[in-house]
Parts: structure tokens; C-alpha cells; sequence
């Protein structure tokens, strides 16, 4: 693309006419692109063509300059960025990034708040001890991607649009299981602030110490619980809400485990640095001060189907578990890690299930 | 409002304060057993020599735990206890017109915003914790510092109101454009992702920060990062979609205050009024100058969305005001700053301006007419700020404007 000198110059000469620089509409480094909709629609991944595609394996840029565009050298600084794309990257950013745009939901307006009719009071107080907690915690992966955005550089910006997803789902989670526990005649009970491991998640100094604590182990768990909803739920507005919340977690965990896999693939000398993180976070499970009967004797009424059902609940309780630290083995094997399985925190360990052949 | 020295509840015994013998943990240790699990086995009236022999038979605790849950003949008892914690009950909130909203919810003691939030913890407002609960790291715990009494409509106007820049946009109504056009909707593309990327730098590190008690300011700013990160998306597409490309990168000028925040409502003054007012006007002019649908959404969208930030914005320094009035010269002053900033860019951003201009006089050779229009959107823009400003209640900013800044409000005496 360039624009007729001539008639640069024939304005240059106008009366009245301001000084004009226009250089910018000349610009020879920054290809034309016209990038076309696909099935999905004009997606991330359709724009990411040419120069524009390019993400950098190390940014050495420290402004807000949008990856493509021409750098002006006199811009201030405007912080510190991972520089690394192997620190924060994942493959799948793009792609669930558009999920997470196209698959947002209204707590208000998408869950069938009238299916929700009076309950036992040991059913609504459980249930309501539950939505507590998650009320409480699941908006810890809100703060920490948060408090990570200003680490990220445009030119891996793909990742920040990532996290931001992430901050609006966690937002709703909060939301959504508050508006539980207050719809229905009892109300917030037993928050578990006494548990150190959500601390673990903040604390985090380096990213992919971050995405494993929280995307691969706690997310991870706490998805799993979402997708037995069907066993916890009373009603199908709990129904839509664990599988709304699923779904969403699906993508969080997603990101985690092909993070992780990057990082292995591009810094395998990082291998027993990880390792040194999972063992931070799993020695606390089985650790006496992580107890909480609060939520454990909610979840057994929950699914036990009332307090006089406790031995069903307690059976169907450990299957939950079961299930929770099977599902966490195999994605840290997707990753790319599957010795974890031999050196696992033994109150985890107990539950796997032999490796598969 | 659940006090949390209010509650009687009874500590159970633990495992550190002898409830495993010595023994028995130590055996337990050597097997790799759970001492939670062993904990809650003989909490439950199981006596000690069963799990010695489960131990001495190699068992896995799995399995003991397995074995015991089919074959233990004694009565499960539940604690209960958490049932029993200081906490309102009797909430049914009921779905209105909207939905069962945030302020659907906000009855009762669940509704008490108190202007000074105790809890280091993520305990939800309204519920109960036990004593020994870790601090989490937050540093705001004043509801002035934070609060607009319309953050819970946002929140839920914004969840509304989503819109999906890969699907929502008619990206095929874009036809080929003339060069300089192009260029220039490419020029302000730019910038306005560099200046949405800015927010998503700045404001997820304030969304932390923020205790757990403003959950609805927590909640709000998480649906403001939503947008601008979709701004930014938005705004690249359209940039990359119709043969232009990107273009140079701003002077930066007016993203330095928004860098520079060092407290929230600084941040929220700067992003939310100052610089989202003059970034609302270029949203409408583009709307108003759009080539086609596509560019129409986009901009009308990015200006609904960024009419929320705005009426945070204004409520919020409202709230600040009336809250904390002593803060009223140090509201001034950041403004100040901002300004002084905005008029460097507005000086030194030529590309930005000329693409302006180009896009104000409808091409390339009708620049100079363009230029006599930028004065007067200019001006415009500054009104429609001043206007923001005061009814915020901050009227005296027209006489005290930085001179830079206030020269356009007389566009005759500004140069183009």
C-alpha cells in the first residue's frame, strides 16, 4: 500500500494547511492483511496470519506496543513483562479464549431460579454450605490471573485475553453460588478460611508455578465436582449451575495442562522445579490442619440424598475423591508428567488407579 | 452479620493435640498412611488395635478406609456443627424483573456494606469462620476507597450486554476502502488497543487488592477487564481484516497517569473518567464516521460497554466526595496530571491526528477541512469531560484546567 506523493505534496502547499508529516500512511513494514471470517467467525486465530502471527520467543519491548504495529523509540516504559514465551504460553490460548467470549452466561437470567422449591433443611443446609465455600473460593482464580495481567507483554497478549476469561467466569462462579446459597430460605454458613492451600495458589512467584497449583491441581478438582453436579444437584437450576461452571472450568484446566506441556516441551530442565510445586501443594491434603468437616459432611448429605443416608453419602463421597485425584494423574500425564504418579503425596496416591498400558 | 467471635463452636480434638497415639502414628507414617484418615477413624469410636492390624497387614489406607466403610458396624455420626455457626438465615431472595440479580440478593445482613471490612479472609460477606484463618494479602478495606452505589446494576447490565467481536461484528460488510482510509481506521486501531491493553495492565492488579467484603466491586471490574480486553480484540480485527494493517505505535502520553496510580481511586479517576471520556467521544465519532455495519457495531458496542465504565466512574468520585471530602484537592490533582499528559498527546501524536482528520474530512484531499473539524471535536470532547466532572461534584475543574488542555476550548486560538 502507498499513498501518491504528488498529492502529498499538492496538499503540503494548501493555504491555511497545518504542517503534515503523513509518513504513517506510508508505512513499509507493516504488511496489508485482509484476513477472512471462518466458521467460527472473525476468530483470534484467523487475524494471526503473517508478521501479525508472529509471537516472539523473548519480547524486548517494555511499552504497550500492539505486537505488529511500528515502534515509536521515544515511548516511556510501562513496566516489567515475563519475556519468555515459554513462562506463559499455552497452544490452546486463542482457541478457548474465543470459547470463553462466545460461552458467557448470566447468572440472573440463565439458570432456572424457579425449579428451586423448598428442601429438608439437612438438603438446603448442606447445599448452602457448599455454595459457601465455593462462593468463597473459587474466586481465588480470579485474584491470582489478575495479579498477573501487568506481568503479561502485548506481544503475547493472546495469553492476558486468556486470563482475562478466566477473571469474568470466576466473577460469575462467586456470583452464582452466593445467589444459591440466598435463594431458598437458608442461607451463607461455614466459610473454610482455615485451609492454608488457597494461599499456595497467591503466593506463587513464578507463572507456571501459578497455572499448576491453580489450573492443574485446584481447578482440577474442583471441576470434577462440577461434572458429578448431577449426584449433588436437587434441582435443575443446581443442575445448570454445576454444568455452566463446568464448562467453564473445562477451559481453565484446559489451558493449565497444555501450559504445563509447553513449558516441558520448551524448558524440560524445569522438570523437577515443578515437581517441587506439586509437592508443595499436595503434602497439605491428608494434613490434619486441612480438615474441614464442614464441607465434607455437606458434600456426603449432598450426595447420600439427606443426613439419614450417610453411609451412601460417605461411599459416593470417596468416589468423588477417587474420581478427583484419577482425574488429576491423567492430565498431569497429558502433560507430560507421568513419573508424578511415583512420587505423589501417599494421601493422593492411595486412590489412583493403576497406569493404564 | 455473622460476628465471628460470636460463635460457640467446640474444637474438636486433633491429631496434634494427641488424638493419634504415638504408636500408632508413627506406624502410620512408615506406611504412608493419611493421619487425617487415621484421625477420623478413631474419631469415629473405632478403637486403635483395628488399625494396628490393618497396618501390620500391609493393608493401603485406601483399603482399610474401603474395608471399614463396607464392615463398620458403628453408627456414622455427623458434627453438624457448621450448621450451628452466627449467620442469618431464613434469606429467600426472590427473581425480579431481571432476573434474580446482586441487588436481588442484598437483603437482609447479606445487604450490609459495612465502611470498614475486617477480614484478611476470602469469607464470603455474611458468612462465618473459624478463628486461624490465613490472610489472603489485601490492601483495601474501606468501602469509600472502592464503592459506587451502582456497581451491582453494572455488573449485571454488563453480563447482559455481552457481545462477541468474532461473531457479533457483520466482519463481511467491509468492503475494500481508499488507501488513506484504511490507513487511517488501521492508525486509530492502534492506538486503541494500546490504550485498552493499558487497563488490562493496570486493573487486574487493583481487582486483588480489593477485600472480600466489595465483592460487587470485585465482580464489576472483572466485567470492565472483560470489555477492554474485548475492545482490544475487537479493535485488532478490525485493523487486520481489510487490507490496512496496523500502524505506529502512540506517544504513550495519556497511558502514563493510568501507569503511574499508586492508589484506587487514583486509578479509578484516571481510567473510568478522565481518559474513558475522551476514549467514549472517539468511540461515538467512530460510530458516527463508520464506512459500514461492521464498523458501526464496533464502535456503538465498545461505546455501550464503555458507558458503564463512565457511570462508575462519576458515581464512584461521587462516593469518594461525599465520603471523603478531605480527598477533594488530591482529586484535583490527579487531573491535573492527566491532563497535562492528554495535552502532550493531542500535541505529539501526529498519526493519530492526521489519520483524525483524514477520517473528519472524508479523505486524503479533504484533510484540511478535516483538521477545522478536529478542533471542534476536540472541543466537544472537553466539554462533554467538564460535564462529567462536575457532576461528580467537582465544578471548579473549568478555572482550574491545564492551560495546554483548556487552549482547545477556543479552537481559533488552538493551531491544527
Amino acid at each position: 500500500m502507498a499513498i501518491d506523493q504528488k498529492i502529498i505534496e499538492k496538499l503540503r502547499k494548501e493555504p491555511d494547511m497545518p504542517n503534515l508529516d503523513l509518513s504513517w500512511l506510508n508505512l513499509q513494514d507493516v504488511p496489508g492483511i485482509s484476513a477472512k471470517p471462518g466458521r467460527r467467525g472473525l476468530t483470534l486465530d484467523e487475524i494471526n496470519v503473517g508478521v501479525y502471527g508472529e509471537v516472539p520467543e523473548t519480547t524486548q519491548h517494555y511499552t504497550t506496543r500492539v505486537r505488529g504495529s511500528v515502534a515509536r523509540p521515544s515511548v516511556t516504559r510501562t513496566g516489567y513483562f515475563v519475556p519468555k514465551k515459554s513462562d506463559i504460553w499455552s497452544d490452546n490460548a486463542t482457541l478457548i479464549y474465543e470459547e470463553g467470549v462466545q460461552r458467557q452466561w448470566s447468572s440472573a437470567t440463565d439458570i432456572p431460579w424457579e425449579t428451586i422449591k423448598p428442601l429438608p433443611d439437612d438438603l438446603e443446609q448442606a447445599m448452602c454450605q457448599l455454595c459457601t465455600m465455593l462462593s468463597e473460593v473459587e474466586f481465588i482464580a480470579g485474584d491470582a490471573p489478575g495479579q498477573w495481567l501487568k506481568q503479561i507483554s502485548p506481544e503475547h497478549y493472546e495469553v492476558a485475553l486468556f486470563l482475562i476469561t478466566q477473571v469474568v467466569d470466576e466473577a460469575r462462579h462467586l456470583d452464582v453460588f452466593r445467589k444459591r446459597a440466598l435463594a431458598n430460605g437458608c442461607g451463607l454458613l461455614e466459610a473454610m478460611g482455615t485451609f492454608r492451600g488457597l494461599r499456595n495458589v497467591l503466593d506463587a512467584r513464578d507463572f507456571t508455578e501459578m497455572s499448576a497449583l491453580m489450573h492443574v491441581l485446584a481447578e482440577g478438582f474442583v471441576q470434577t465436582m462440577f461434572r458429578m453436579g448431577e449426584f449433588i444437584a436437587q434441582n435443575e437450576a443446581e443442575k445448570t449451575i454445576f454444568r455452566l461452571c463446568a464448562q467453564d472450568e473445562s477451559r481453565h484446566v484446559g489451558f493449565g495442562v497444555m501450559h504445563l506441556r509447553y513449558v516441558l516441551q520448551h524448558e524440560p530442565d524445569r522438570r523437577e522445579e515443578i515437581h517441587g510445586y506439586l509437592d508443595k501443594a499436595e503434602q497439605l491434603f491428608g494434613h490434619p490442619s486441612s480438615a474441614n468437616s464442614a464441607n465434607g459432611e455437606a458434600m456426603m448429605i449432598l450426595l447420600g440424598g439427606g443426613k439419614d443416608h450417610i453411609d451412601k453419602g460417605i461411599e459416593l463421597s470417596m468416589a468423588v475423591t477417587k474420581k478427583q485425584y484419577n482425574e488429576y494423574m491423567h492430565r498431569l500425564e497429558v502433560a507430560g508428567m507421568p513419573e508424578r504418579r511415583y512420587r505423589m503425596n501417599p494421601a493422593l496416591a492411595m486412590w489412583l488407579d493403576p497406569p493404564k498400558k | 452479620m455473622a460476628q465471628q467471635t460470636a460463635v460457640s463452636k467446640v474444637k474438636e480434638t486433633t491429631v496434634e493435640e494427641g488424638g493419634i497415639p504415638a504408636d500408632l502414628r508413627e506406624k502410620a507414617e512408615a506406611n504412608n498412611w493419611s493421619l487425617l484418615f487415621v484421625e477420623s477413624i478413631l474419631a469415629q469410636g473405632a478403637p486403635p488395635e483395628i488399625l494396628h492390624k490393618a497396618l501390620d497387614a500391609g493393608m493401603t489406607s485406601l483399603q482399610a478406609m474401603q474395608m471399614m466403610a463396607k464392615n463398620s458396624g458403628a453408627p456414622r455420626t455427623l458434627k453438624m456443627d457448621w450448621t450451628r455457626v452466627d449467620t442469618e438465615r431464613g434469606v429467600r431472595a426472590i427473581p425480579g424483573k431481571k432476573g434474580l440479580t446482586l441487588d436481588a440478593i442484598n437483603i437482609g445482613s447479606y445487604g450490609d456494606v459495612p465502611e470498614m471490612w475486617p477480614d484478611q479472609t476470602m469469607r464470603p460477606r455474611g458468612s462465618w469462620t473459624a478463628p486461624g484463618a490465613v490472610g489472603q494479602g489485601y490492601t483495601i478495606y474501606a468501602k469509600s476507597e472502592v464503592w459506587a452505589e451502582n456497581l451491582g446494576s453494572l455488573y449485571e447490565e454488563a453480563i447482559q450486554r455481552r457481545w462477541r467481536p468474532a461473531t457479533d461484528i457483520p466482519w463481511d460488510s467491509i468492503e475494500p476502502l481508499p488507501e488513506e482510509i484504511e490507513r487511517a481506521i488501521g492508525q486509530i486501531c492502534t492506538e486503541l488497543c494500546e490504550y485498552n491493553y493499558m487497563i488490562i495492565l493496570s486493573l487486574g492488579r487493583w481487582i486483588r487488592e480489593i477485600s472480600f467484603g466489595f465483592h460487587e466491586a470485585k465482580l464489576f471490574l472483572s466485567t470492565v477487564l472483560f470489555d477492554v480486553g474485548r475492545h482490544y480484540e475487537a479493535f485488532r480485527k478490525r485493523a487486520l481484516v481489510n487490507g490496512g494493517g496496523l500502524g505506529v505505535q502512540s506517544t504513550g502520553y495519556r497511558l502514563v497517569p493510568i501507569r503511574d496510580t499508586q492508589n484506587y481511586s487514583e486509578m479509578a479517576i484516571m481510567t473510568f473518567l478522565f481518559n474513558d471520556s475522551f476514549i467514549q467521544s472517539l468511540y461515538l465519532l467512530g460510530a458516527g464516521l463508520a464506512h459500514n455495519e461492521a464498523e458501526s457495531r464496533l464502535f456503538s458496542l465498545a461505546a455501550q460497554d464503555k458507558a458503564r465504565h463512565l457511570a462508575y466512574g462519576v458515581e464512584h468520585l461521587r462516593y469518594v466526595l461525599e465520603h471523603q471530602p478531605e480527598r477533594r484537592e488530591e482529586m484535583y490533582k490527579y487531573l491535573e496530571k492527566g491532563e497535562e499528559y492528554l495535552a502532550k498527546d493531542f500535541e505529539a501524536d501526529v498519526p493519530m491526528r492526521e489519520a483524525l482528520a483524514i477520517l473528519l474530512g472524508g479523505g486524503l484531499q479533504q484533510i484540511g477541512s478535516g483538521f477545522q473539524k478536529l478542533k471542534d471535536f476536540r472541543r466537544r470532547q472537553i466539554l462533554t469531560y467538564l460535564g462529567r466532572i462536575e457532576a461528580a461534584g467537582l465544578g471548579e475543574q473549568r478555572e482550574r484546567m491545564w492551560p495546554a488542555l483548556a487552549a482547545y476550548l477556543d479552537p481559533a486560538a488552538v493551531p491544527a
